[in-house]
Parts: structure tokens; sequence; C-alpha cells
């Protein structure tokens, strides 16, 4: 039941089975996009943890989402149901046969 | 002919004989300031810059405003013409005198050396680098109302090429048809290059990055001797986080031209740019050229019209591979 939650203006969920749906709020924008959440890397020395997640572009849904205002600093929480897994915000948004979104703590 | 990696020519102040110091004898342009070099033994004659000058209009020494000097354009020891200040008493041993005034004219109209591309072609000639005039047509046009001013003393001509380059927020390549290119916001529009995602050899990812995002931008300008003495705060008041950068512009000593270059690359710094990749392009691709992309994957319905920045090409192949191109956001 993973899925990402962008609060973008409007806000918008990705997840990967229907079955998170439950979990989205009535009303708001919901994609069954997502393909692949990354590994959270993360060093004590210089970086923050950060996590890349790829979503389907194919038909270039996301590019129609987020051309005209990439959501960059919007918070995003990465859910399992109603758990959650890593929360930051969006630091890089890329484009292309698919979509990857870098969220930084 | 002076290579883009090689040190710039400059005469050294050992031409004049033996002095403590092997120094460059800086060249002086537009209205900028800087320390004099020590020109005789006697430390009552010092020299601002080489080449001929407007005038020196204010001389200090230890920060004190002195009037016992006279300045005149002068041949030196070596036969070449130089701005030289003459005290009337010696000045003080561990002191030099610091000249203000408007530096190097051109030897043929005696007109100021301030505007950018007037400066590139003087920086072009004293490299011994011939160009067109004509071939910074638009880099002229684009920069109408911006002054430079600064010492050049030293550094590789790509440095000092980037260095004026980025103090009128441009861009620039030797291989660049235009040399010199306003960006973003200027005129100059390179060879298109359509990329419309059908061709499956060539594959595009567009990337938006935060870090890309400036809203607060601070701008040191009006350099003496490498120290700033003036700055200007500039900020997108429709912002919702503060994004803070701060620029030097080593060739930049006037508020006016400082503040216009300052808003101009924060009108497009604080929306933010699409960087496109793209690999195994058919053709050669040059700086400056435009990527028109329709591929609908990585731009919207209006297509997306990206300058190339930086980029690598197989010239036996013909196949170009570009790592950098924006579309900014508007």
């Amino acid at each position: 039941m993973l899925r990402l939650a962008i609060a973008s203006d409007p806000p918008v969920h990705f997840y990967k089975h229907p079955d998170a749906l439950a979990s989205i709020p009535a009303g708001e924008r919901a994609l069954q996009l997502l393909l692949n959440v990354g590994d959270i890397d993360a060093s004590i020395e210089d970086l923050n943890p950060d996590l890349q997640i790829v979503l389907d572009n194919a038909a270039g849904q996301c590019t129609d989402l987020f051309y005209r205002l990439p959501p960059l600093d919007a918070p995003a929480v990465l859910y399992d149901g109603s758990v959650e897994l890593f929360s930051g915000v969006v630091d890089s948004v890329s484009l292309g046969l698919n979509c990857t979104i870098k969220v930084i703590a | 002919m002076t290579p883009y990696s090689a040190e710039i020519p400059l005469r050294r102040s050992t031409v004049w004989g033996a002095f403590e110091a092997a120094q460059a004898i800086p060249h002086r342009f537009g209205a900028t300031a800087g320390t004099c070099l020590q020109y005789s033994a006697d430390r009552k004659s010092w020299v601002w810059s080489d080449g001929v000058v407007r005038n020196i209009t204010s001389v200090t020494v230890n920060d004190q405003l002195r009037g016992d000097w006279q300045w005149r354009t002068q041949i030196d020891s070596a036969g070449q013409p130089v701005a030289l200040i003459e005290f009337a008493e010696p000045i003080e041993a561990g002191s030099a005198p610091v000249a203000t005034g408007l530096g190097r004219i051109n030897p043929v109209s005696g007109a100021l050396i301030d505007q950018p591309a007037d400066l590139v072609l003087e920086l072009l000639r004293i490299c011994g680098n011939s160009v067109e005039a004509s071939r910074l047509d638009s880099l002229r046009a684009d920069t109408l109302g911006i002054v430079c001013a600064g010492t050049l003393d030293g550094g590789t001509l790509q440095a000092v090429m980037r260095s004026i380059a980025y103090s009128i927020g441009s861009v620039t390549s030797p291989v660049h048809p235009a040399l010199m290119q306003i960006y973003p916001g200027g005129s100059y529009v390179g060879r298109v290059h359509t990329l419309d995602g059908a061709d499956p050899d060539v594959q595009i990812t567009a990337t938006a990055r935060r870090e890309d995002l400036v809203t607060y931008l601070v701008i040191e300008f009006d350099q003496v001797d490498g120290d700033p003495r003036q700055t200007v705060d500039l900020f997108e008041s429709a912002a919702r986080t503060v994004r803070r950068k701060t620029i030097t512009l080593d060739w930049i000593s006037d508020r006016r031209s400082a503040i216009g270059i300052g808003e101009r690359l924060l009108r497009s710094w604080s929306k933010g740019r699409w960087s496109y990749s793209a690999s195994n392009l058919p053709g050669s691709v040059r700086p400056g050229d435009v990527l028109d992309i329709t591929s609908r994957r990585v731009a919207d319905a209006d297509g997306a019209a990206a300058t190339v920045l930086r980029l690598s090409m197989d010239p036996v192949a013909q196949r170009s591979n570009v790592s950098g191109a924006d579309a900014w956001l508007s």
C-alpha cells in the first residue's frame, strides 16, 4: 500500500496498488503511477537523508502535472498504508520515460 | 595569439628595471580604482595603468586623500604608454598610492572602453587574438546600459572572459558563434535542433532542482584590489521561501548596472528551470544552440526552447550529447 503524498498546490498522491486509495483524503488527486521506491541514502558526515521515488511517465502524465510548476520545496511523505516511512521536501524532479522525484529530509 | 587556457600576456614591472616586486602592470577599465606600482627608485613616480587612460581623479595614501600629485600619460622606459602619477614628495616605504579614475580608452576613437563588447574586444586585442567586431553584435545590442569597470592584472584568457561574462549575467565560450551571450534573457538565438521524441535513439531527460532556485540575491560589486566596496540586496517578494545567493561582479562598479543585471537574473532564477540532457543527437551542436523540444514526456503542450550550455560532440560520427540545456520557467 505504498503511497507518495506531495503537498503541492493542489496536493497529489501517487500509489502503486488501488488498496492505497482508502487512505487518501477524499477529493485529492490520486494517480496510480508509482513504480519503484529507492533506498534511503544517509550519511553521518554530510548529506541529509534522501530517497528517490520513480513514477511512470510513459504517457507524460507527470509532465502534465509538474512541468509548469515543479513541486520543488513542497513537503512529501512516503506512506505504507498509514505508516510514515520517510518525509522531507521535494529536492528535484526528473522527467523522461519515468519521472524520478528526489525527496530530501 | 593567446590560447584561452594560457595566461594573458601582461607586461611586468621588471621591464622598468630592478624593483622589489615583479608584478603584472595592470590595465584599468571604466570607473575604477586600484593600487599603483612603483615606477621610480625615489618613490615619487607610480604607475596606475598600462596603456592610455582617460583620467585619474583622486589619489589616497594610507586612506588619506592626497593633493600633491599630477598624472600624465608617459612613454615608459620600455617604450610603452602608461598612466603615471608623480608626487612632490616620496611615498613612504611600505605604502603605495591608490588611485581612482577612468581607465583605458580606445586607441583609435579615444572613447572610454567601458561597454561589455568593447571590453571583450580590447581584452582579445591585448592577447593578440583577432576577432571580427560584428561577432559581438548581439552582445552589444543586449548590453546597452551596462557599464563595465575593473582591473586586468592576471589570469588565463578563459578565466577573465568568464569573469566578464559572469559580471554581466552572460555565458561565454570560444566556440560560441557570438562568443558571449547574455543569459538568461538575451536576444541571441543559435541554430535550432528539433527534438520531438520520435527518434528512439535520442534519449531526453529534464530535471528541475531546488538548488537552482534563488529568491534573494546579494550582489557584491565595485572591487578595489579584489575587495568589493558596494553591495545591493534584491529579492522576489512573492516567493514562498527565501533561497539566498551571493554573486560578485568583478567587472561592474556602477550601482545602476549591478541592479539591472541582478533584476534580470532574479526574474529567471526565482522561477527555476528545466535542465535538459539529450544523448546521441544527430549532427553537431554548439553552445548557444537551441533545442526545440516538443516531446510530451519532457515538455508541456507549448513545448520548450532550451539553450545549450554544455555538450560533447563526436566529430567523426557527427553525434552530440547535450548535458546541459536550460529552459527557464515563466
